[in-house]
């Protein structure tokens, strides 16, 4: 059998395996950096959020403070959903937030439009809060919004700490101290860059019921 | 035809190499428990299944999960009483509020911590509700030769009961591994009488 290919006519067998292990390699090559391409694009919207403040719209740039954080510590990330009548007029969006010296996380929402909101903050490992009533103007608008800890020990993200997120963060605990990677980081709850019993029991202190739940 | 069938077979696994390898996996979104580990079985205990009024009757909560290495237990029981509770639970901690149960010495000094002890009684309902969480905090676990009794609750029996059953909450009572495994669970309430 004969192929056509680029107006050469084509008879030899190893020629046309050569072909198509030529084309398949180029596929197989083209679908991966296409993946890796999507990847990129994913975390970076996760790092760096549309920070370009639209003319008419407000900006929320809060201060936050998770539980057991007193000093410089890695980055969280957390969900910021946007309320108006127990409806969600923007979010869940998850936001990058940085720590300063003393353990309180920097964020920030943008292109909001102005007026007063529930604002919801959920961390990666901490149940949700409600900041009821926040007013938003035109504009960049701050809060500080530290009187409140977000506490720790929702690992499954279900908005509740039970018994579950105790044996998850228990099963972490296999050593004085854990070295954290990327899988685990979320079990660091007071962000020393390691694993141990001083953050067990930082949720251990909020284990007080079978009914602990966020906002 | 041969050295053919070998190349397209190569570079077929070539492929599959570069796939399995390089291309991104998927990762779930959160920490999941796997329910893979057990079975155990919660049951309670008591001298006698029968007591009389005036008496102290002690019930202890108790696990068996043998060979496995635990990590954390929840459980509730439930007493749901008629007319009027047939028994007064004794405080075992007289310096925290509430009634607490009596924790066992089987894990006093094993690691183990009791962030829920608790012992509620809603009249209006007519329920008494035991509510009781342990975690091994040691880094290797606890493991269980056999069966354990995780704490105890006395009563005084101050009415005549046909029957006093207590109840096991099975959407409350959980016990997960060192590894993070939830148990598959068999349930035996205490059923007793007070003659």
């Amino acid at each position: 059998m004969t192929w056509r290919f680029f107006g050469y006519s084509i008879r030899s067998s190893l020629v046309k395996v050569f072909l198509l292990a030529v084309i398949t390699l180029g596929l197989a090559f083209g679908i991966i950096l296409v993946s890796q391409r999507q990847m990129f694009f994913k975390s970076a919207e996760e790092i760096a959020p549309k920070m370009v403040l639209l003319p008419g719209k407000a900006s929320l740039r809060f201060k936050i403070r998770f539980q057991g954080v007193t000093s410089t510590a890695m980055d969280k990330k957390v969900a910021v959903t946007i309320k108006q009548a127990e409806v969600a007029v923007s979010g869940p969006t998850i936001i990058k937030v940085l720590s300063d010296a003393n353990g309180l996380y920097l964020g920030e929402v943008v292109n909001i439009a102005p007026g007063t909101y529930d604002i919801y903050v959920k961390g990666e490992a901490h149940l949700r809060h409600k900041f009821p009533a926040v007013f938003l103007n035109e504009g960049i608008n701050d809060f500080d919004l530290t009187g409140v800890v977000l506490k720790a020990g929702d690992f499954d993200e279900n908005n509740q700490i039970d018994i579950r997120d105790v044996a998850l963060i228990n099963a972490q605990n296999t050593d004085l101290n854990v070295p954290i990677t990327e899988t685990n980081r979320i079990f660091d709850i007071d962000g020393n860059s390691a694993i141990n019993i001083n953050d067990v029991a930082i949720v251990l202190s909020n284990y007080d019921s079978f009914d602990v739940k966020g906002d | 035809m041969k050295i053919l069938a070998t190349i397209g077979i190569a570079i077929t696994a070539f492929v599959t190499l570069v796939f399995g390898v390089i291309s991104p996996k998927k990762t779930p979104a959160g920490p999941i428990i796997s329910q893979s580990a057990g079975p155990a079985t919660f049951y309670m205990a008591a001298p006698s299944p029968t007591t009389r009024i005036g008496e102290i009757f002690p019930i202890d909560i108790k696990v068996k999960a043998d060979g496995m290495t635990l990590s954390a237990i929840a459980t509730r029981v439930n007493y749901k009483y008629e007319s009027s509770l047939a028994f007064e639970p004794k405080d075992a901690d007289l310096k925290k509020d509430g009634i607490q149960l009596k924790v066992s010495s089987d894990l006093a000094g094993k690691g183990w911590v009791f962030p829920i002890n608790q012992v509620y009684i809603d009249s209006e309902e007519k329920l008494l509700t035991i509510d009781l969480a342990a975690v091994n905090l040691s880094p290797e676990g606890f493991k269980v030769d056999n069966e354990i009794t995780l704490a105890t609750i006395d009563v005084l029996v101050v009415a005549s009961s046909p029957r006093l059953a207590l109840a096991f909450d099975s959407g409350e009572t959980k016990l997960l591994t060192k590894g993070g495994e939830e148990a598959t669970l068999q349930l035996k309430d205490g059923i007793f009488a007070v003659r």
